[in-house]
């Protein structure tokens, strides 16, 4: 990591810690969908459903999800702020690269919406085990589900909405980005249960979903690193404006 | 020595040709005014001389080293771009620190203090930049700007939208960056007064053309058609000297206002015109030349490009 990276980064952090609404936006999703979510269809089962393989299966599948969303909801901010209040010009003035810019927020995203997915995660556990009053875990190698793929899929997502807020205007940037959301949403919904199929989450089943972040997050890695300054400079807010008056 | 050259620069955006064939330089120590009408093309100039835009052909040298994407280019220029790019939501303190570290500034929290000292915020610096009015954000902008101690300063129309106190103070703190900072200094406006003011070279640019480049000097002698003023004893010898002049070719177009005549003459005809006039017998009360103004270079250029369009 070079200094400038680290520098966005550390800054990125402080100010996500410092504001209030980021840190309410990420509670309020946090319970939404660790509790709420939940709640709403626990109507549906009956206390000997909770199984073992069953929370497995459920937190399987969530774990990505949940930090896909929280990098969803955190990262437009982080990038929209600048591109759109007329700030990335005098950024773009610096000796700071936009490589550097895209990373160093990556990075303060993850660290702030890994935790809170966690947290989720950790929520939407405690629901069935309450619901049913007994303690049911999920097999072991779920923590691999948590520590690995989670953490791939809130770079990847971060790193899309980051990158398409970069190179695109303000409508087509959240247009994409919201495509790419429910693209991971749905995909993993539909995805998640159709390959476990009737067996049990296995290891490799773990690995091939962190496989898929990894992979989503190694070329959106790649598209980023060849963003072109003109680019961003012709779509950012300030240019648009004073082009836009003058017609 | 020459600072910043740039050459026959020209760029097209969506298809629209935007500018032309621009060029011209700018010398070391030298406060140039960039001059032109709304949409002339300035901004962009200005973004491609950043290596924020690529031209589409020519070029852009500094000190005779075309501009590169290094991170070390980008320390000898201090930038302030139209819209200020100031973080509303964080005080005046942390906008600067954090350039000052994306800069590399070695003691930021001196350096920050320095320059808030400079534009004389130092004791407000802990409220939020929205808080402050517009001078102040501008303030900030070009403290900002300067938070490096870069050789060569960038401002896009720094006083536009301040009040005249406010203008003022902008325009003192630019003239002591470039007279005690030693500062190259390139500005993007429309204030002819500023400009008048401030620069020593000026660049007039029209509809993505340059139509004007000198120092400020030969620009008015280039431009000026010299008058002279003419206050003759009363109306009638005013009378009587405008139709001994009006036939002469050398003093066509001369006009009269009462007892005053405004004469166009060559440079040094002056002492002839009062001898020819005394020699007839007008009687004259004063005589006195009249200067071309910025303000008449500039809607001269403009208008004639305009015209010839
Ligand atoms: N991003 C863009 N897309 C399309 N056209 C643009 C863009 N940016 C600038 N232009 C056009 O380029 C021309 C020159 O714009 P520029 O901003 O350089 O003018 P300017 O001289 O700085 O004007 P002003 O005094 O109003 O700031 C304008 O006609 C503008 O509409
Ligand atoms: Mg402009």
């Amino acid at each position: 990591m070079d200094a400038q990276t680290k520098i966005v980064a550390r800054e990125e952090l402080r100010e996500m810690l410092n504001s209030r609404k980021t840190i309410l936006l990420a509670l309020f999703f946090t319970l939404w969908f660790g509790l709420i979510n939940p709640l709403m269809s626990i109507g549906s089962l009956s206390p000997d459903m909770i199984t073992e393989q069953f929370m497995t299966a459920q937190i399987f599948t969530m774990a990505p999800l949940m930090g896909g969303m929280m990098a969803y909801i955190l990262t437009s901010g982080v990038f929209q702020s600048e591109k759109f209040g007329g700030i990335m010009e005098s950024l773009l003035c610096t000796p700071l690269g936009l490589r550097s810019l895209w990373t160093g927020k990556l990075i303060a995203v993850t660290v702030i919406s890994v935790p809170f997915a966690m947290l989720a995660i950790g929520i939407y556990m405690m629901v069935p085990m309450i619901f049913a009053s007994k303690i049911v875990l999920p097999s072991a190698i779920i923590a691999l589900q948590i520590l690995l793929t989670t953490p791939l899929f809130t770079l990847a997502m971060a790193g899309i909405i980051g990158y398409t807020t970069l190179v695109m205007d303000m409508r087509a940037s959240s247009m994409v980005s919201m495509i790419a959301f429910f693209v991971m949403f749905f995909g993993s919904m539909a995805l998640g249960p159709a390959i476990i199929g009737e067996s049990a989450v296995n290891i490799s089943v773990i690995l091939v979903s962190a496989a898929v972040g990894l992979v989503a997050f190694l070329v959106i890695n790649q598209l980023a690193s060849r963003i072109d300054k003109e680019k961003v400079v012709l779509t950012s807010a300030s240019t648009i404006e004073a082009a836009k008056s003058r017609r | 020595m020459e600072s910043i050259r740039v050459m026959n620069v020209s760029k097209s955006i969506e298809g629209r040709q935007i500018l032309q064939d621009v060029s011209f330089s700018v010398k070391q120590g030298s406060v140039f005014g960039y001059l032109g009408p709304n949409g002339a093309g300035k901004t962009t100039t200005l973004r491609i001389m950043l290596n924020l835009l690529r031209p589409d052909s020519g070029e852009v040298l500094v000190e005779g080293v075309p501009l590169t994407d290094g991170g070390e280019q980008m320390k000898r220029f201090g930038v302030m771009l139209e819209n200020n790019g100031l973080y509303l939501n964080r005080s005046a303190r942390s906008n600067l620190s954090y350039f000052a570290k994306l800069y590399g500034v070695k003691d930021v929290d001196s350096a920050v203090k320095e320059t808030l000292e400079m534009v004389g915020l130092l004791d407000r610096a802990d409220e939020k930049v929205g808080k402050y009015s517009k001078g102040m954000k501008q303030k900030i902008g070009l403290a900002r700007a300067v938070i490096h101690q870069p050789e060569i300063l960038f401002l896009d129309e720094p006083s536009s939208g301040l009040d005249p106190e406010a203008q003022h103070a902008m325009r003192e703190l630019i003239i002591s960056l470039s007279k005690k900072g030693r500062k190259t200094i390139f500005i993007n406006t429309h204030n002819l007064d500023e400009v008048q003011r401030i620069c020593d070279h000026v660049g007039i640019i029209v509809a993505g053309r340059i139509r004007a480049c000198n120092d400020l000097e030969s620009l008015r002698s280039n431009f000026a058609k010299p008058q002279v003023e003419v206050e003759m004893e009363d109306d009638a010898h005013a009378q009587k000297a405008e139709q001994l002049l009006q036939p002469l070719s050398s003093y066509a177009g001369t006009q009269r206002d009462g007892r005053m005549l405004v004469v166009p003459v060559a440079t040094a005809d002056s002492p002839d015109l009062i001898a020819f006039l005394a020699g007839k017998g007008v009687r004259i009360r004063q005589v006195r030349s009249v200067d071309t103004s910025l303000e008449d270079i500039y809607l001269r250029t403009v208008g004639s490009t305009k015209g010839g369009a």
